[in-house]
């Protein structure tokens, strides 16, 4: 058993020598992304989550049809999503030192990568909330149904579905902009392909991160999958 | 009791507003079923949502059991609604619900406890015959039986009223029956009111006390279901009945030169109309043996309305001229509405 162990080993020295002579950069460099994913995910989420449901409330018809609110967030979620992310890493850093303290690292990355991830991610709510059929959440009111409860027992009981796609779909896109976090020195596994596999040619560091990144990602698709299956009673 | 006065909802588009319920004064008695029978377009869905107030009527009052429920605050409104159930075309039931946590999703924070709405549910499925379908989800059924699911989740709360938009016209026939017998038991057993909104006239004749015939908004013809119907007065009314009579159709026989209507001199096609509740003499046999004149019965259309038969005869009647305007004479004495759709007794 041992003897086999050492073999691949020997094996991966030999297929990867540029990985295998730095596992604790590459191991950290993993840790760094699923950090910045996890605590920058997990922000957006509420946030995007929150937003998303405003926005769909307070839409013309909508159970609390606000019509200020919805226009402002409207515009607000498009003016962010047209800024490319590289640029909205840049132009956010006075305002991530304000917030977290300090600009770089993957401190400094959580700070954009929210706000990168977040007007995708209210769009994504949108639309899953857009699939609970109108005469559903007119029955609700015929019950006695008020806004929040319509909100929490209709609206997002029922698109628990659609709203796990959605989320896949952000994750993973979340995944992508991470690697583009290592311009602001936040590491990861971008940063680790870039230094070493592009900058210092070592091209095998570059397959065996793109390798990780397919694995992570589906990782989360399969997840995101089953969950959304278990609730979908279509 | 229902009452709507003056009611009138419109709605505002960019360039223009559309009014959707004019003016419609309406009085529904505790128990009864009342429906409310219109082509599409007519108002009629908008009209029944001004009465739970899911759409706020532009105009008037809608009152309920004594509450003016258009000068309730919006708490005050919601907890009223709980007592007026409603049921809809396309069911609206929960997708990510099972059957039993549909039912119960109403009765949430009524104050009963878990035990009590585990209890209440399981009799509501017995009530619409769904015993065994507490654990299944929506798209495990069928139309009909969604429909139940449906109609026991807004009876939920108990309420006084159940408003039905449309809730048979995406069922098949058969399966319409049965809804509709569902809801005249419901009606005997509980003594709930009714309000149906439909287009098809075969729901009003099954189950309705009283209608209102509405058009472009407005109800144009109202009263009990016979009356509203043995004498139209309105050409909508007749359209609707002609939609489930078959009496009609001597014009397109007529029309096509059909040989039952190809007449011999002195025959003549006449329409006897049912306009009383008592057609228990002998119409027929009676002018044949008086007047000394044959009627041929070419086709009837006799439906039940409660239990008043509604609808007439076609006949060929044969004789001398005479003997048919007496017999002619003796029906509409007799109360029978008499039309005579082709004559050819100055053919001779």
């Amino acid at each position: 058993m041992q003897e086999a162990l050492r073999k691949f080993l020997d094996y991966l020295d030999l297929l990867i020598p540029n990985v295998t002579s730095k596992w604790p950069v590459f191991f950290r460099s993993i840790e760094e992304t699923l950090t910045m994913v996890g605590i920058a995910g997990g922000i957006a989420f509420v946030l995007g989550l929150a937003l998303g449901v405003i926005v769909t409330v307070t839409k013309k018809g909508g159970v609390m049809e606000r019509s200020v609110v919805y226009h402002t967030l409207d515009k607000l979620v498009n003016f962010f999503r047209s800024i490319p992310f590289i640029i909205l890493l840049a132009g956010l850093i006075p305002l991530t030192r304000w917030i977290v303290g300090s600009a770089i690292g993957v401190r400094g990355a959580i700070v954009p990568l929210v706000f990168g991830t977040v007007p995708f991610f209210t769009r994504q709510i949108e639309a899953a909330l857009a699939e609970v059929d109108r005469g559903v959440v007119e029955a609700a009111q015929s019950m006695g149904s008020g806004p929040l409860e319509i909100v929490f027992r209709v609206y997002l009981k029922e698109s628990v579905g659609a709203i796990t796609r959605g989320t896949t779909i952000t994750a993973i896109n979340l995944i992508g902009l991470s690697a583009m976090a290592g311009a602001v020195g936040a590491g990861g596994l971008g940063d680790f392909a870039i230094r070493y596999g592009h900058q210092r040619n070592q091209l095998d560091v570059t397959y065996v991160t793109v390798l990780t990144l397919v694995l992570i990602v589906n990782v989360i698709q399969v997840f995101g999958n089953f969950i959304a299956k278990t609730h979908s009673h279509q | 009791m229902i009452e709507l006065e003056n009611v009138g909802k419109s709605f505002d588009t960019e360039e223009s507003s559309i009014e959707a319920v004019r003016d419609v004064n309406l009085k529904i008695e505790r128990g009864e079923v009342y429906g409310i029978i219109g082509f599409s377009g007519a108002g009629k869905s908008t009209l029944v949502r001004c009465i739970n107030l899911l759409e706020r009527p532009t105009t008037g009052k809608v009152v309920v059991d004594g509450v003016e429920l258009t000068g309730l605050p919006e708490r005050e409104l919601r907890r009223t609604r709980k007592k007026i159930g409603m049921i809809f075309q396309q069911f609206n039931l929960f997708a990510s619900r099972t059957v039993a946590q549909n039912i119960a999703y109403p009765l949430k924070y009524s104050g009963l406890s878990r035990k009590r709405i585990a209890d209440r549910t399981r009799e509501l499925l017995n009530l619409v015959g769904l015993e065994d379908k507490e654990r299944a989800y929506p798209s495990q059924l069928s139309g009909g039986q969604k429909q139940r699911v449906a109609i026991a989740r807004a009876l939920a709360n108990d309420p006084g009223i159940l408003l039905c938009d449309e809730a048979t016209s995406s069922l098949d026939p058969q399966t319409t029956l049965s809804i509709l017998r569902l809801l005249k038991d419901l009606n005997v057993k509980l003594g709930i009111t009714i309000v149906v909104i439909t287009h098809e006239m075969q729901v009003v004749k099954e189950i309705c006390d009283r209608v209102a015939v509405m058009e472009n908004g407005c109800i144009v013809e109202e009263g009990d279901v016979f009356s509203v119907f043995a004498d139209p007065k309105r050409q909508i009314t007749r359209d609707f009945i002609d939609t489930t009579s078959n009496l009609s159709k001597i014009h397109a026989l007529i029309a096509s030169d059909s040989p039952i209507t190809r007449l011999r001199p002195g025959e003549c096609i006449v329409r006897l109309k049912y306009l009383e509740k008592n057609v228990s003499e002998a119409l027929v046999s009676t002018i044949s043996r008086q007047f000394n004149i044959n009627a041929n019965i070419i086709f009837g259309d006799i439906e039940f309305l409660g239990d008043a038969p509604i609808g007439g005869l076609i006949l060929i009647v044969s004789g001398r001229g005479e003997d048919i305007d007496g017999a002619i004479a003796w029906l509409k004495n007799k109360n029978v509405g008499v039309e005579v759709i082709s004559d050819a007794r100055g053919a001779a």
